[in-house]
Formats: structure tokens, sequence, C-alpha cells
């Protein structure tokens, strides 16, 4: 014990200088290092231990101006943290006892005092008074912890089901105040047919250090219903073994939660139904289609004399082949959409570009048009090679397509890689496109903005469509008469 | 020119055209159209001489009851002679790419045509003299 080598610092509250002189000769017999200070009085005491914090305070129970009960609990407001070791006479050992429940650390008769007992007394009431103000810290903390945790916490007993204490939380969040909650047992704030359930729980988690947690449905004072997820723990309350509850209240993440499920099943089914629409679309208006086709086509192989039938009928014949385009196209798009996993690989950019180049050759080598490629930056790819290409060729129909009536078409197409994107550059010097004004047209179906110049509008929207059914993108940048930038990015896939 | 040819379609019009376009093109000698899977399958039942049975069937997908792809489970039970002889063309009016690469992955499926059927997509038959 690193006592004896300290020093310790003594007060000796003492009338008697018989006695005095005998407790400071056993005190520097005993210890090696002590300082001693005397006291004749009460007052003498309160003025000494104003200026000086002692280790230990030996006090005589009868003094001049004090004694008893209230002497000590006098000298225990001004002992700081000093043990006190109260020091009585043969007549007054059955109060000597008392004196403990006052919290004063020992009483030794002094008619009995050898200098051993008091060396022993001494060192163990000073270390034991460290022990009980660490230990009173402790619970200080925690009780502080307790009762300003934002969230509800309670005690109670798994015996009686009471409740032992409670915090400002759970009195705020339930409704019931401190003293009612204390008059209460935890049955209260449960539904009737849980009680069974709450029995069985309690049993079981009785008289084990067992962590428990389940969600449970209570009812505040107003009858409110909630739903409580409930966390617990055995915990030491006034010597007995009690339970300390969390209760976090989830009602409100539940409400949410279950809203948004049913959002989704919503979602779910209106898309199963607007798939099931597509899937009517596909068939049962395909198949008059087909079938006015069909019959437009046998007129092929009858001659019509009136020019004005013919004209009726040709006109019927041109309806029918839009129609059935049309329809080839929304069908196209949407399979391009309800495909649940598209396939992807890694595309080599220079193999493809050039076959989609060789596709278009003879356009443009009409409008003398010249490619530059450059995929030295990235040179490949994971993406779906059907749209790639198809994308690649749209891209260059639409260059040639809206090509410069006066500049030699200049096509530039680059890759770099940036971060975890692939950027594909697709640039043309042609006539351009006011992109401010038409804004959200641009990538939509149907769309189209210039006149005279043959298209049905679907080329952009198909681009967007399939670069975002593989999580890409697609930006395009152009004015009027100065050109098109289309930026794509591409997802970079491992390995 | 082929001896006979079954076309299974449960839309007179659909049958009406196709057997236009097939008179048309003398493709074959005989033309018989029956309106439902089960009719179609009867009829091959019913051939007692091998010789009699249609060396092509055009089958439409889209028929009430059993369907085109109904049907094919049906004919792949049926005898070996019969299903040796007769080969089948998948003619329907879907645009569904899953239609298409289902009846392309039967068997007995030698090709899959688009309606309306004309005389183009019959002159590719043709020159496919495999069949």
């Amino acid at each position: 014990m690193p006592l004896t080598s300290k020093k310790i610092k003594t007060l000796i509250v003492e009338d008697n200088l018989g006695d005095f002189i005998l407790i400071e000769d056993y005190l520097k017999q005993e210890f090696v290092e002590v300082s001693i200070e005397h006291a004749k009085s009460f007052k003498a005491a309160k003025e000494i231990t104003a200026d000086q914090q002692f280790d230990v305070i030996l006090l005589d129970l009868t003094l001049p101006d004090a004694s008893g009960e209230e002497l000590i609990l006098e000298v225990q407001l001004h002992a700081g943290d000093a043990a006190i070791i109260v020091l009585t006479g043969y007549s007054n050992k059955n109060f000597g006892v008392k004196t403990l429940s006052l919290g004063v650390s020992d009483y030794l008769l002094k008619d009995e005092l050898v200098p051993s007992q008091l060396y022993k007394s001494i060192v163990y009431s000073i270390e034991r008074k460290r022990v009980n103000d660490e230990l009173k810290s402790s619970e200080e903390k925690y009780r502080t912890l307790f009762h300003s945790s934002p969230i509800p916490m309670w005690v109670f007993n798994p015996e009686d089901y009471s409740f032992l204490d409670v915090n400002q939380a759970a009195c705020k969040h339930y409704g019931y105040s401190r003293e009612e909650f204390l008059s209460m047992t935890i049955k209260k704030i449960r539904p009737t047919h849980d009680l069974e359930k709450l029995e069985k729980t309690t049993l079981r988690n009785k008289g084990t250090n067992n962590y428990f947690e389940g969600m449970f449905d209570h009812y505040k004072k107003n009858g409110e219903l909630i739903h409580v997820n409930i966390q617990s723990n055995t915990i030491s309350f006034a010597g007995n073994a009690a339970r300390l509850v969390v209760a976090t209240d989830l009602t409100e993440k539940i409400k949410t939660q279950r809203e948004r499920e049913q959002l989704i099943a919503e979602l779910l089914q209106h898309n199963k139904d607007l798939r099931q629409f597509s899937y009517i679309t596909s068939h049962n208006i395909r198949g008059p289609i087909a079938q006015l086709l069909g019959l437009t086509n046998l007129l092929e192989h009858y001659k019509v004399e009136d020019p004005t039938l013919s004209k009726i009928l040709t006109g019927i014949q041109q309806v029918a082949g839009n129609f059935d385009e049309t329809i080839k196209d929304l069908s196209g798009i949407l399979n391009i959409k309800d495909r649940p996993s598209i396939l992807r690989e890694e595309i080599n950019l220079d193999i493809l570009c050039n076959k989609v180049h060789m596709q278009c050759k003879s356009s443009l080598d009409e409008s003398n048009a010249a490619v530059h490629i450059d995929f030295s930056k990235a040179a490949h790819i994971n993406f779906n090679i059907e749209y790639l290409e198809s994308i690649l060729l749209n891209l260059f129909t639409n260059a040639i397509k809206y090509r410069s009536k006066t500049t030699p078409l200049q096509i530039y197409i680059n890759t770099e890689a940036v971060e975890n994107k692939i950027i594909l550059k697709f640039r043309d010097n042609g006539m351009g496109v006011d992109v401010d004004y038409h804004k959200e047209k641009l990538f939509g179906l149907y769309q189209r903005f210039h006149e005279n110049i043959e298209g049905k509008g679907i080329g952009l929207f198909l681009i967007k469509t399939q670069m975002e059914a593989l999580r890409g993108s697609v930006h395009m940048e152009s004015k009027v008469n100065a050109g098109t930038l289309f930026t794509l990015q591409f997802e970079r896939c491992a390995g | 020119m082929y001896k006979s040819i079954l076309l299974i379609d449960d839309n007179p019009l659909d049958n009406y055209i196709n057997q236009f376009v097939l008179e048309n093109e003398n493709f074959c000698l005989e033309i018989l159209a029956v309106q439902s899977a089960g009719d179609g399958l009867d009829f091959l039942k019913e051939k007692k001489d091998p010789a009699l049975l249609p060396e092509i069937i055009f089958l439409d997908i889209n028929m009430p009851l059993v369907d085109g792809f109904g049907f094919l489970e049906e004919f792949a039970k049926l005898s070996e002679e019969i299903n040796s002889k007769s080969k089948i063309i998948m003619l329907s009016s879907s645009l569904n790419p899953r239609d298409v690469e289902r009846a392309k992955a039967d068997p007995y499926v030698v090709k899959f045509i688009a309606k309306p059927l004309t005389t183009e997509s019959l002159s590719e038959l043709v020159d496919i003299n495999n069949i």
C-alpha cells in the first residue's frame, strides 16, 4: 500500500491533553511520515479545516463546545475529503456503533487503543473513503446519464413489475409524472393481451445477466398506442437485481416504412399493368396492322384503272405502312426497357467503329466526309454490343443527315478514361441544333428539329434509352451552324 | 412446287391472305387451312398415308385455347413419321423478340416469318431448298 510511503496529514480533535499525547505518540510510532495538527475544540477544528486539507481526522466525541451526533454532522461538513475516525470512551460504546451509519469511517475505544490498531484503522479508513468517494462519483455520473438521456429509460423490479426509477424522457413521452410511474407496475403500459408474453419474458430474463431486445406495444397515458423497441439489461438497484430498460419509440419509423412498402407495391403493380398494356399493344394492335398490310399488298396484283381509286388505295397502303413502322419503333423501344438483364461485354472500339463506318461508307463518301478517330486513351468499353452499334450508327447517320450544306462534313470521335467512367465524344461540324430552345424535347420521341430533312425523330430517343438502360448517360451540345458534340458516359467496369 | 401445305391460324382473314399469296406464287398444289391447333393436330393424326402429310405447316402464334407454342408441344409427341415429314414455319404478327427466340429454339421450326406473308418472304423459302 502506497499510503505508508506518503505523508499522512492528520488532525486530532481532542480537548484532553493526556489523550492527545498518547495518540500523538502512537502515530509517530507507527507512521514513517506523519503530520499532526491539534484542535482542542470544535471551533478550533472548524478554523483549521478551513485552511488545510487532511487525510484523516481523529475526533473525540465529547468536546467542550459540541458533542455527539450533532458534532459528527458538523465536522463532516468541514472535513472535505478526510476520513473521520471517532474516538469514544467505554461508556459511549453503543453510540460508537451508531456513528458508522452517519458516514464515519471507524470508531475506536480510547480505553482499548493500541498503536497497531490505530495504524490499521487509519490506513483502512483512508482507503475506504477513497473507494467510497469514487463509487459515489461513478454513481453520480450514471444518475446523470440516466436522467438526462433523451430516450425514455426506466428501472423495474422483476419480482413485482413495479417501476423503481424513471427518467425525464420517459415521463415526457408517456405522459405520466414521476410519482405516477413509481406507483405503477409496468403492466399498466402494456395492452392486456400482451401480459402473458410479458410475464414469460420477465421470467426468462430473471436472475441472469441477459441482454434482451424486442418490439412491444405500449400505451401512453392518453391512450395512444405506440410501437416500442425495448432493450433491457440486469442492473443492481439498491442492492437488488432489477431490470434497466431503454424504450425507443419506433411508431413513426414503422409507419413510414409501411407507407413506403405500400407505395412500392403500388408501383410494382402499376408497372405490371403497364407491361401488360405494352404486351397488348405489340400483339393485338399489330395483328390487324399485319392484316391491313397483307391486304394492301394483295392489291399489287390488280390493276386499278380509275386514277382516283388508285390514289386512294395507294394512300391506304402508305398509311398502313406508317402505322406498322410506328408500332415497330415503339415495340423496339419497349423491348429495350423491358429486358431484365442486358448482356455486357468488353467491346473493342476500333473494330466496332470500323464496322459502323463501313455500313455508312457510301453516304460518307457522297458527302465528302472525313472521319477522325482516336481511341488511344480508352480502347475498350464494357457495354452491350448491339446497343453500342446501334448508338454509333445513329450518331453517324445523324451527322450525315444534318451536315452543313456549305462545309464538307468532318467527324471527330475520341475517348478518354476519367475516374470510374469512360467518356466518348462524337463531334461533327454540321448544321447543329438550338439546344436551348428545344431543351427537354431534344431526346424526346418523334421530335424533329429540322424541316425538309427525312427522319422519324427517334434516333436520339433510342440513344438515350439504350445508354440509360446500362446506367450510362448522353449529353448534347450544339449551336446552329456550329456543329454538334455528343458526350456519352459509360460505366467503367473492373476487369 | 410442294404437294400440300397446311395453314393453322384462328383468323380466317389471315388464312385468306396467306392462301392468296401462296396460290399466286404457285407455291403448292394443295392448301388446307384450319382455324385451331386442335384441328391441325387432328388433321395430321388422321392421315394414315404419310405421303398425304403436308410438307409445310404455316403456324400462327396467337390463337385462343391452344396457341402456336402449345401446338409445337403436342406436335413433338406425334409419331416420328409425321414430325419428320412436316416442316413448320412460324408465321406471326408478334414483334416480341422472345417469341422469335422461342420459336427458333424449337427443333421442328425451320423459319420465323413476320406477317404479312409476302411474295418476297416466300421466295426466300424456295431458295433455301433444304426445307
